[in-house]
């Protein structure tokens, strides 16, 4: 005879609703629709589809699949099949081997936690993929505006810093913070995990959940500081640009590489990365090429969509950490945008006119996204504007800013403690 | 006072080194069309097998075949060729 107890059994997912408080119940319940819509608005085209898509579908169903299965003892009883992201987090390494050991042969999404995700692996492969479609043709046709532009998109990672720490964060928790304004999230995952591994979980969701925002508000950010006839500013190559061979673009990315790697051993696994794409992109091995601009780049996004969508459960959101994060992400990726713009400014008066300010949104390094929407509100108002070069150039400088900002903030910050 | 130190001496840093990659940006720039890295006309196909290491492979060949025809006291077979 089935009792209720059986149905209990049978039903996990929902009879765990009210085992928890209702506060969590109520949150698996919203965060289950808004898994859905996040899915909804990438498929719309609202938001970066790429990452939305996946992490809304994760974040949707890791509140619904909550089962009354803890193996480590950490949830008061409830739990999932998807991974435990803090099996191998305490003092004890004896006991972090056994979790950690215990978990990998439960968890499905666990290895690629653990293997990829936690050790910025993921990162590096990402990377390497947007590498491969960069070309930096873009940053040698106008290297000191470029860069220019980048760093005034850099406001929110260095001004979020004095603020997150009037929240009451240490230094090296607030510069991993703010580095959420660099808008790179590769580089958000690593110097979290670099500076603050305590608060890596909610501050690489909550980038994440900005960056596909960034797609949605950057343009009502756009309109309200760039009045419509500098909006339809057309934008003309350099008088003598020169062109590069894919050999010369090869070893000047090099160099590059080297270079920086040199300047910054502490962000140099990134920069290899990014480097190793662009140094593959132009070596003409199409064998590469093909597999690190198509499988590499596709299955780490998916796979990070994933994986940040099923951290995504109530009770992390619900941490009293979270809140001030949001506040603060927002606020970093806020100030980089208007920072970003006033850089477009800047270089529009500098010029006397030859550079239309919205390509400073571009500096944000949030690559294509950024150059892509750029062209796109540009083109809304003159659709004869071509400012896509000088946003993507823009573009590839904000990645190469914020890896050295992030190098920066690493190497001062790893041992600092302030009095 | 401290936290605004800090805050200026990262953002310092950061412009220095960024405008130190755009000049070796610049300067690479220059260089690279100064020394004439590469013959334009027909850069290499790096992901098929060259002339040259198809060369290669056939001297091998032909050289394995050689041995094995001495250690058998055989003469080695002519390659075939095409009958019309």
């Amino acid at each position: 005879m089935i009792t209720l107890q059986h149905l209990q059994d049978i039903f996990q997912g929902i009879t765990s609703l009210f085992a928890m408080g209702p506060k969590l119940a109520f949150a698996r319940l919203a965060l289950i629709v808004l898994g859905l819509f996040l899915m909804y608005l990438g498929r719309k085209g609202v938001l970066e589809a790429l990452i939305m898509i996946p992490m809304g579908l994760g974040m949707a169903t890791i509140n619904a699949a909550v089962m009354f299965f803890d193996p480590l003892h950490l949830h008061g009883g409830l739990g999932t099949l998807f991974l435990e992201a803090q099996a191998g987090a305490t003092t004890d390494a004896v006991r972090n081997a056994a979790d950690l050991m215990t978990i990998l042969q439960i968890d499905w999404l666990q290895p690629v936690y653990t293997f990829m995700f936690s050790n910025g692996l993921i990162a590096c492969f990402v990377f390497m993929g947007i590498g491969s479609l960069l070309d930096i043709g873009f940053i040698l046709a106008r290297p000191y505006t470029s860069i220019t532009l980048a760093l005034f998109a850099e406001l929110g990672s260095i001004a979020t810093i004095p603020i997150a720490m009037a929240f009451g964060f240490s230094p090296q928790q607030s510069a991993a913070i703010a580095i959420v304004g660099g808008a790179d999230g590769p580089m958000v995952l690593f110097t979290s995990l670099q500076l603050a591994p305590e608060l890596f979980v909610p501050i690489a969701v909550v980038a994440y959940l900005y960056l596909g925002l960034t797609y949605g508000l950057y343009p009502y950010l756009i309109r309200a500081m760039v009045p419509k006839h500098l909006r339809a500013l057309p934008m003309f190559p350099p008088a003598k640009q020169k062109k590069y061979t894919a050999f010369e673009k090869m070893t000047i990315a090099s160099v590059m590489c080297v270079l920086l790697s040199f300047l910054l051993p502490v962000a140099a696994p990134l920069i290899f990365s990014l480097f190793l794409g662009i140094v593959i992109r132009e070596s003409g091995i199409k064998a590469f090429q093909d597999l690190v601009s198509g499988p590499v780049l596709y299955l780490s996004t998916l796979f990070l969509g994933l994986v940040l969508g099923v951290l995504c459960d109530a009770g992390t959101l619900l941490d009293p950490k979270i809140l001030p994060l949001l506040i603060l992400g927002c606020v970093s990726l806020l100030l980089s945008g208007i920072g970003g713009l006033l850089g477009g400014y800047f270089m529009w008066w500098i010029t006397k006119g030859k550079v239309n300010p919205v390509v400073g949104i571009a500096g944000v390094s949030c690559v294509p996204t950024t150059a892509k929407l750029a062209q796109k509100i540009v083109s809304k108002d003159n659709p004869s504007a071509v400012i896509m070069p000088a946003a993507l150039g823009a573009n590839i400088s904000g990645v190469i800013t914020t890896a050295i900002i992030a190098g920066v903030m690493c190497s001062l910050l790893s041992k600092l403690t302030l009095q | 006072m401290k936290i605004f130190l800090l805050t200026v001496t990262i953002y310092a840093l950061t412009i220095f080194f960024a405008f130190l990659i755009a000049a070796i940006v610049q300067g690479l720039g220059v260089l690279v069309k100064k020394i004439h890295l590469e013959p334009e006309e027909n850069p290499p196909d790096l992901s098929m097998p060259n002339s040259d290491a198809l060369k290669e492979e056939e001297s091998v060949a032909v050289a394995i075949a050689l041995a094995a025809a001495a250690r058998s006291g055989r003469a080695p077979r002519k390659p075939a060729t095409q009958s019309s």
